[in-house]
């Protein structure tokens, strides 16, 4: 007698449904079930008579019942993996139909979501490969749904219940789905569902969607989206089967939005790593490699650049057909990264040229803040101490635009606290600067700090402080600078502890050596760990 | 860092800070500031005793909400070097017409508003019932 015949063991209208489910989730799909004798018995494409006239590339899957092949499954469809995964599952359920006997038609819709789940799936996470970001991935789940759960509107929420990352449908039909779905997105969301068992289906009373379906996009990590698809009134209603399809889909959608988040961080992250790197690279080739080396002057500096926040600069420099003077520096620029960087570079080349005029600090930091404010508004300021020391008298004309104050620390140990007025440098184009002058005499220190120092934070929170940088600076009366350097640093990072630093470090000490006082060995330190001096 | 906003009287807001003002959170004052102009205040008082610490950012925040009064959108770094800076109307700032006054500042926010200069740019009251006084009637 021989095996049974395929068509006698499952209804054609059987196998047209499982071939329909296969070719609505991958679009252009052909698929055939033949009969062991060759004959067509189900098709997608009825004009197809034969085996021999199947498509270069069709996948073949046999039907075995009790042992014996009684017929054929071919799929050709939009690529190989896909195609062979629908023709095995076609096989399969038509294999469990064929053996039911009674059940068939339960097994064969079992079978039918089976297929549109997996192969669904397959597709989706095929063309989540390529998704960037949660608008384009939230785009790929609604056109992966829309045929097997059309038809239907459909629109992803972002995490905040506002933005929409994608829609399906008409505005006006998407803005109606919105309103009729957001009590059913309250319940949800006040139920908090755990992962993966999230899709609702709600009846809502207008007349224009039959039923709607919601699920959450989540993960461990937290709430990424929502999904609200809407199925227009007399268009059948979603069942269970397509609930627990798109609760699938979710799933695998929500940890692909989850990856691309966590990606566009870590992309975003090293972008700004990249700009402050840069950024902290044009400071620091700013910053002087030696000072100029004077008689009877020690010159000191700390530069400890933190690891995110820049905008610290300090300099020395000679200034041109002014014999004995020389130019200090000690400035701090809002913001961090390239913009700060260049506002640092700028304002320091700005402070030469404008020295060399010869007005004095006070002239210089008006020409430079005229300048900034005219031409280059960056929305950054710069505080900055400039001073113009004649090391030949010892006389110091000092002139401070916004900057923390300067000290003096006198031979005797008393210290000055020096804060004449001057407003901040960028700002406004009056500085309202007054100069002070003052005399250096054998042993006196000249200071200036940014705030790198007196706002040095302690793992509990609490700042250094300027009474603490006092009592330290008046018990390093005597001491040559480079010597007081190293205590205010090393002060500093005691206090600091393992707290991070949250700013830029900067130091600078010029002080008169006393008279007494033989040369001290000169150095030259690379900046960027820890300052220069000489004597 | 906690950012109140009232609305004693339709040209005048009040802003209140409470906590650290520094880079990380200054941009979120001027928003602040730019929808309380959006709601049509004409001058704003930042009630500044809360803050138990307040960096240069917060000096770049109180003259971008002076900038936003004035109609002028604040010079982002993020734009570059660009644009011919309005001196005029910031030379001004302050002066003539004190569209930010500052409420009672805690000792050491007023040494950085004075070491900064910015004390001269804004007037300065003790409380924020005087400082809204004072904006009311100007």
């Amino acid at each position: 007698m021989g095996a049974p015949k395929l068509r006698r063991l499952i209804e054609g209208s059987a196998l047209d449904s499982l071939l329909a489910a296969g070719s609505a989730v991958s679009p252009g799909l052909r698929a055939w079930v033949l009969d062991r004798d060759g004959t067509v018995v189900a098709a997608t494409d009825r004009t197809l008579r034969g085996a021999s006239s199947m498509p270069a590339g069709t996948s073949t899957r046999g039907i075995v019942v009790d042992g014996a092949e009684i017929g054929s499954v071919h799929v050709v469809g939009a690529d190989p993996a896909t195609d062979r995964s629908i023709g095995e599952l076609i096989g399969r359920a038509i294999e469990l139909a064929a053996t039911e006997g009674l059940g068939r038609r339960v097994v064969t819709a079992a079978a039918i979501n089976d297929l549109r789940e997996h192969a669904l799936l397959s597709r989706l996470s095929e063309t989540l490969a390529s998704a960037v970001d949660p608008a384009g991935i939230a785009g790929c789940v609604l056109s992966t749904v829309s045929r097997p759960l059309g038809p239907a509107v459909g629109f992803v929420l972002g995490p905040d219940d506002t933005e929409l990352l994608a829609v399906s449908g008409s505005a006006d039909d998407v803005a109606a789905l919105r309103a009729d779905a957001a009590s059913l997105v309250t319940r949800l969301r006040a139920e908090d569902p755990a992962i993966g068992s999230c899709a609702e289906i709600e009846t809502p009373r207008d007349d224009r969607f039959g039923t709607i379906l919601a699920t959450f996009l989540r993960t461990a990590r937290g709430h990424h989206g929502t999904i609200v698809l809407g199925r227009p009134a007399g268009a059948g209603v979603f069942t269970a089967a397509d609930r627990q399809l798109l609760a699938s889909v979710a799933g695998q959608a929500a940890v692909a939005i989850e990856r691309a988040g966590l990606q566009h961080r870590i992309v975003e992250r090293r972008a700004l790593d990249q700009e402050l790197a840069i950024g902290r690279r044009i400071q620091i080739s700013l910053m002087p490699r030696r000072f100029p080396s004077i008689d009877g002057w020690e010159i000191a500096s700390a530069y400890e650049p933190a690891r995110e926040v820049g905008g610290d600069f300090y300099d020395v420099f000679r200034i041109r057909d002014q014999g004995d003077c020389i130019g200090l520096v000690v400035a701090d620029v809002t913001g961090k990264g390239i913009p700060a960087a260049i506002l640092m570079a700028d304002s320091r080349a700005l402070i030469h040229a404008a020295a060399d005029h010869g007005g004095g600090p006070g002239e210089t930091l008006a020409r430079v803040n005229r300048i900034l404010v005219d031409e280059r508004a960056s929305g950054l300021f710069v505080t900055v101490a400039h001073a113009v020391l004649d090391t030949g008298t010892g006389r110091l004309v000092l002139a401070r635009a916004g900057h923390d104050p300067l000290h003096v620390l006198r031979a005797d140990g008393r210290l000055e606290i020096l804060q004449p007025p001057g407003r901040l440098i960028g700002m406004v184009a009056d500085l309202d600067l007054t100069p002070i002058e003052l005399l250096l005499e054998p042993g006196d220190a000249f200071v200036g700090h940014t705030d790198g120092v007196t706002e040095a934070r302690s793992p509990d929170g609490s700042f250094y402080g300027e009474e603490r940088f006092r009592a330290l600076l008046t018990a390093m009366v005597g001491v040559p600078a480079q010597t007081l350097v190293q205590a205010v640093v090393a002060d500093v990072a005691a206090f600091r502890g393992r707290a991070e630093p949250s700013d830029d470090l900067t130091l600078l000490v010029v002080r008169r050596q006393p008279a007494t006082a033989g040369p001290e060995p000169s150095s030259i330190v690379d900046p960027a760990s820890g300052g220069s001096s000489s004597s | 860092m906690d950012i109140t906003t009232e609305q004693p009287s339709p040209d005048v807001a009040v802003i209140g800070l409470i906590g650290e003002l520094d880079g990380s959170n200054f941009e979120q004052v001027i928003d602040a500031g730019r929808a309380a102009r959006d709601g049509g205040a004409r001058r704003i008082v930042i009630d500044l005793a809360g803050l138990t610490y307040m960096g240069s950012s917060g000096l770049v925040a109180i003259h971008s909400i002076a900038l936003l009064l004035r109609g002028q959108e604040p010079t982002s770094p993020e734009d570059g070097w660009q644009a011919i800076h309005d001196l005029g109307a910031t030379a001004a700032a302050g002066a003539a017409e004190p569209a930010v006054v500052l409420a009672g500042p805690p000792p050491s926010i007023e040494r950085v508003l004075d070491r900064s200069g910015m004390l001269g740019l804004f007037p300065v009251h003790a409380d924020r019932e005087s400082a809204v006084a004072a904006a009311t009637t100007a």
